[in-house]
């Protein structure tokens, strides 16, 4: 009997014993106690054991890794080899045929407690610079393929036709590139050299690259070697047990890739990022697992599915500045609905944006421009994404309700709508036909509110609804959907249409002419009838002028006066000055309204004085001056001319207007050298001027109606009675609702909340009050004992 | 010091010859807007000035005697219409 | 609903609704319909000093479609016992027929029908009870307030 121990390795004599005794136990069926194979076998694989260890000694690994990753490894490989040659040949003498499987699994183990973290570390490397390798050599060398061809073991060159044609018909087999025809296109060359990874092994990989660029031979030597590699995994079994090295370079390829392509929006690349990974995958593929037929093509679905994956998140990432770069950032959207679409992230998608929305854009620091200008790109750019418009609808909520919070929305859409080059301008000049108010409606977010006419979106949207009309709605008319009514936008065009009037200096408005007809398409004639007849004022207005010239003419009379006539129902009231208008100038104005009034009977002007735009030539002891102003401050200097040195008390009497509003008035002469203060508050003409300085007293260039000669300390007419104005206009607001309330109580009895909302929103014009103010009010109402609140009902006292 | 005015642009506000903020008492509307008939205040939607001295909107008063019973007398003291001259 | 509104009555409708609101006169009051703006319910109550004080009548007001170029139709809703009107509610009042003029609004029709009521027109009565009673101004009363408390009051 031979007395087996691990500590007494079997020697090639014991073996030949062994083998002899068990052939002989098999032949005579007798059952044989003592070494049986498995011991026979454990003891053998010990014995091999201390020798793989021995070649995988920290420090041997470390200097072979040292001095050459990729050949390194090779060697590395072919010791182990060797050794295992040794085992596996005396392993199968014990086994004997039909028990080979033994013999295998000792060795599997053997693996197993061999290759340690490091070993695994070092494969994954070696593995990831390979595979970086093979794709730059396709990258880089497309037109030496044919080479490789002759050059290449046919077995690998059939291995790896196989696999090409396995990884799909959009990439080129090896043969059929020897056509000529790229599988990357070559302006990607640079970046595999660019790959700034903090990779340990950049400059061997950078070596490897030039190695194999310069010269044909060296791609087919380094597939040769590499191949030979892989065998030798495969031989060695090492390849199950490194399943998570052999993933993780492959994984390291694929985001290095799509790492890449971070913030490249300007042309696609899934498919060309598609094809690398497929190429790569399916050359390991071929290469480690030709012979296990149940494990085809399982690097080539790991690497797609990873690459969806990654490269969904980078973009999803990235939407924001995609779509504030739109659009010349428009390829990238072809490609991130292509992912999205296939990985069915379209809802994550949709908030992970929203998200970053109101992060990065709806905060103080965003003018309102830019959040519009976001909004519309993000309009068009989600619609490519999302033909459904489901995604759009998810991110615009906290746009379109930020915006509504912000006050110079309106102002800032209608600017960009009348202005010619805009998008927006486009979109009211277009035949779409005329905006409904429809407020908040075309969407609900419950099931239960949506009925035939409503369409359901696809499945991943399973309770958004949207009406068709509201998903091809046009962006104009997104944008005036914001608001429940289209009046503000009207109201605010009116607004911005006599601001340009009045700065008319002729009496040309072709351009607001065109604007009004635009706005009538898309806002409908009748909501345009106030700006019709401002138009309407300024031709008028005109054949006016036209008369009073002809008669001023007829009469020598000098008229330098023009004016618009405005219709003073349709025009925003104008602001006020309180003064007196200077003898000289006033009877300009007589005269003009005396021929007006001739020419229109039964009709009067009254003169806004404190519009308009007066040029004066002043001429002084030493310099004329030309200089553009206001009528009230031109005023000014008119009460000077009489009385060249004046106290501000006196000007004041004059102008018969407050001293705050002279001084303002004076401010400006005294910019201008024009007046100087002599004393306080004393001031007198400079008709001398003798510093010399003639540049304070340039002229001004001519101001339309608007606004003339307008500084900054012209505009502080007291705003104390724009804050007492303010409540007063509360408390008659209060007043009249009450008034309204006490009507509708008195004559149909008790009411409850909602009917008195409704009866108030229908007969009390600009109403606008919520369900919750009116509760507080009638509350209020309650408490002075006006009304009382009784079975939800509200009843009068 | 010598001012000329060598050019002003002026705006001003047209009304009719009538008192400040008064309305037509047959259609309420203020006299310098239109009559509700009408879209353009000014020439195309004058004023009618009866002997009586009451005015209207020359459309609505048409409107008025049009119908059976203004018995054409003005409307508000009932007096026979006498369009002034 | 109701055939589309001229944009003309509509707007004169509104008009005189807020000079109502605005005027808060004591003893008349009137408010239209929410759907249908041509017609309002209104509220009189009976002046001080009169057979009818302390009383409260509702009213019917309906305006034709070319109101005002023809007289809205009052009727009363309450039973008002009175000389001038019958027992449908019908009311006897000239300004609201042959002397109707385009200048007329409701406040000055709920006027005229406050006044009407504390001073009555016997001449042409369509209630000859209370035409004949009307001389005896505490008679009257007594039976007013008989007549009130059966038929009018809610």
């Amino acid at each position: 009997m031979y007395a087996y121990s691990p500590s007494n390795p079997l020697s090639e004599d014991d073996v030949q014993r062994i083998v002899q005794q068990i052939k002989a136990r098999t032949n005579t069926g007798v059952p044989w106690t003592g070494l049986s194979i498995e011991g026979a076998i454990d003891s053998l694989a010990t014995e091999y054991r201390d020798e793989l260890r021995r070649l995988c000694v920290a420090e041997r690994i470390d200097v072979l890794k040292e001095s050459n990753i990729f050949h390194g490894f090779l060697q590395f490989l072919q010791a182990l080899n060797s050794v295992f040659c040794s085992y596996s040949e005396r392993a199968s003498r014990i086994c004997g045929p039909d028990q080979r499987v033994i013999g295998d699994m000792a060795w599997n183990a053997l693996i197993h407690q061999v290759l340690d973290a490091r070993v695994l570390e070092w494969m994954e490397e070696w593995l990831y610079l390979s595979l970086s390798c093979v794709l730059h050599c396709v990258v880089c060398q497309p037109s030496t393929i044919a080479y490789l061809n002759s050059a290449m073991d046919p077995g690998v060159v059939a291995q790896l036709q196989k696999a090409h044609r396995d990884a799909g018909a959009a990439v080129v087999g090896f043969g059929d590139l020897a056509a000529g025809q790229s599988l990357v296109s070559d302006d990607n060359t640079e970046s595999d050299d660019a790959l700034a990874n903090s990779d340990p092994a950049q400059s061997e990989r950078d070596r490897l690259f030039a190695r194999v660029a310069s010269d044909p031979r060296q791609i087919g030597l380094f597939i040769n070697d590499f191949a030979g590699g892989c065998r030798l995994l495969v031989i060695l079994r090492i390849v199950s047990y490194a399943s998570r090295s052999l993933s993780g370079a492959v994984d390291r390829l694929v985001d290095a890739n799509v790492q890449k392509q971070a913030t490249r929006w300007d042309t696609p690349c899934l498919d060309q990022l598609l094809t690398r990974v497929r190429l790569v995958a399916a050359t390991l593929d071929a290469l480690l697992l030709y012979d296990s037929t149940a494990a085809q093509q399982f690097f080539l679905g790991h690497a797609e599915t990873r690459l969806f994956a990654k490269f969904s998140e980078l973009r999803v990432s990235e939407l924001f500045g995609i779509i504030i770069d739109y659009p010349d950032s428009r390829q990238a959207i072809a490609d991130l609905r292509t992912c999205v679409v296939r990985q069915r992230s379209m809802r994550q998608m949709a908030h992970s944006l929203r998200n970053a929305i109101q992060q990065r854009l709806l905060h103080p620091g965003a003018t309102t421009s830019d959040i519009l200008t976001q909004y519309i790109s993000a309009i068009r750019c989600l619609r490519l994404l999302d033909p459904s418009s489901t995604v759009l609808e998810i991110v615009a909520r906290p746009i379109r309700s930020y915006l509504r919070s912000r006050e110079d929305t309106v102002s800032c859409i209608v600017q960009d709508m009348v202005s010619e080059e805009s998008e927006l301008f486009e979109d009211l000049a277009s035949g779409h036909g005329v905006i409904m108010d429809n407020g908040a409606e075309g969407i609900v977010y419950d099931e239960d509110y949506a009925d035939k006419n409503w369409e359901p979106l696809p499945i991943e949207a399973k309770t958004v609804y949207l009406t068709a009309q509201r998903r091809d709605a046009d962006v104009l008319s997104l944008l005036v959907s914001i608001y429940e009514t289209k009046d503000v936008f009207v109201q605010e065009f009116e607004r911005h249409l006599a601001q340009r009037l009045l700065a008319c200096t002729e009496y040309g408005a072709e351009r607001e002419i065109r604007q009004v007809e635009m706005m009538k398409l898309r806002f409908g004639a009748r909501a345009l009838e106030k700006c019709e007849v401002m138009l309407k004022d300024v031709a008028e207005s005109k054949r006016t002028d036209q008369h009073v010239a002809e008669t001023s003419q007829e009469k020598r009379w000098d008229m330098p006066l023009h004016a618009l006539i405005v219709s003073r129902q349709f025009w925003s009231s104008a602001p006020r000055e309180q003064f007196a208008m200077p003898r000289a100038m006033a009877d300009i104005q007589n005269k003009y309204a005396g021929m007006y009034e001739v020419l229109k009977p039964a009709r009067k002007l009254e003169w806004r004085d404190a519009l308009g735009s007066v040029a004066l030539q002043i001429e002084l002891a030493d310099r004329t001056v030309s200089v553009s102003a206001k009528p009230s401050q031109a005023a000014v200097l008119f009460a000077l001319q009489e009385t060249p040195a004046m106290a501000l008390a006196e000007l004041a009497q004059k102008m018969e207007c407050s001293e705050e509003f002279a001084l303002s008035r004076v401010r400006f002469w005294l910019a201008r050298g024009i007046v100087r203060e002599i004393d306080a508050n004393v001031f007198e003409v400079v008709e001398t001027d003798s510093s010399g300085d003639d540049a304070a007293a340039a002229s001004m260039p001519a101001a339309g109606r608007g606004g003339a000669g307008s500084d900054q300390d012209d505009d502080d007419e007291d705003s104390g009675a724009g804050a007492a104005g303010a409540s007063n206009a509360r408390a008659e607001a209060l007043r009249m609702h009450f008034n309204f309330v006490e009507g509708m109580l008195r004559n149909f009895g008790p009411l409850p909340l909602d009917r008195i909302l409704s009866m108030l929103g229908m007969f009390l014009p600009g109403e606008n009050t919520t369900a919750e103010d009116l509760r507080s009010f009638l509350a209020l109402m309650a408490r002075e004992d006006k009304l009382e609140l009784a079975g939800g009902l509200y009843k009068l006292k | 010091m010598k001012l000329t005015i060598t050019d002003w642009r002026a705006v001003a506000g047209w009304k009719w010859d009538v008192p400040d903020d008064d309305v037509c008492g047959i259609c309420r509307a203020p006299f310098d807007a239109c009559c509700p008939g009408c879209k353009i205040p000014g020439d195309d939607c004058p004023l009618i000035w009866g002997e009586c001295s009451h005015v209207f909107h020359m459309h609505c008063l048409l409107k008025w005697l049009g119908s059976e019973t203004s018995q054409q007398q003005c409307p508000m003291d009932r007096r026979p219409w006498v369009t002034a001259s | 609903m109701s055939a589309p509104l001229d944009a003309a009555v509509a707007k004169r409708l509104q008009s005189e609704l807020m000079s109502l609101m605005m005027a808060n006169l004591k003893g008349i009051s009137a408010f239209p319909h929410s759907d249908n703006m041509l017609n309002w319910v209104g509220t009189l109550d009976g002046a001080p000093g009169t057979a009818y004080e302390g009383l409260s009548y509702k009213l019917a007001l309906s305006f034709p479609s070319n109101y005002p170029f023809k007289a809205p139709t009052i009727t009363f809703v309450t039973p008002c016992w009175h000389p001038n009107v019958d027992d449908k509610g019908n009311i006897c009042l000239d300004i609201l027929k042959e002397q109707w003029s385009a200048v007329y609004n409701v406040q000055t029709i709920l006027l005229s029908l406050q006044t009407l009521l504390g001073d009555a027109n016997p001449e042409s009565p369509l209630n000859g009870a209370a035409a004949q009673l009307w001389s005896n101004q505490a008679e009257y009363r007594r039976v007013l307030l008989k007549h009130y408390k059966e038929h009018a009051q809610q």
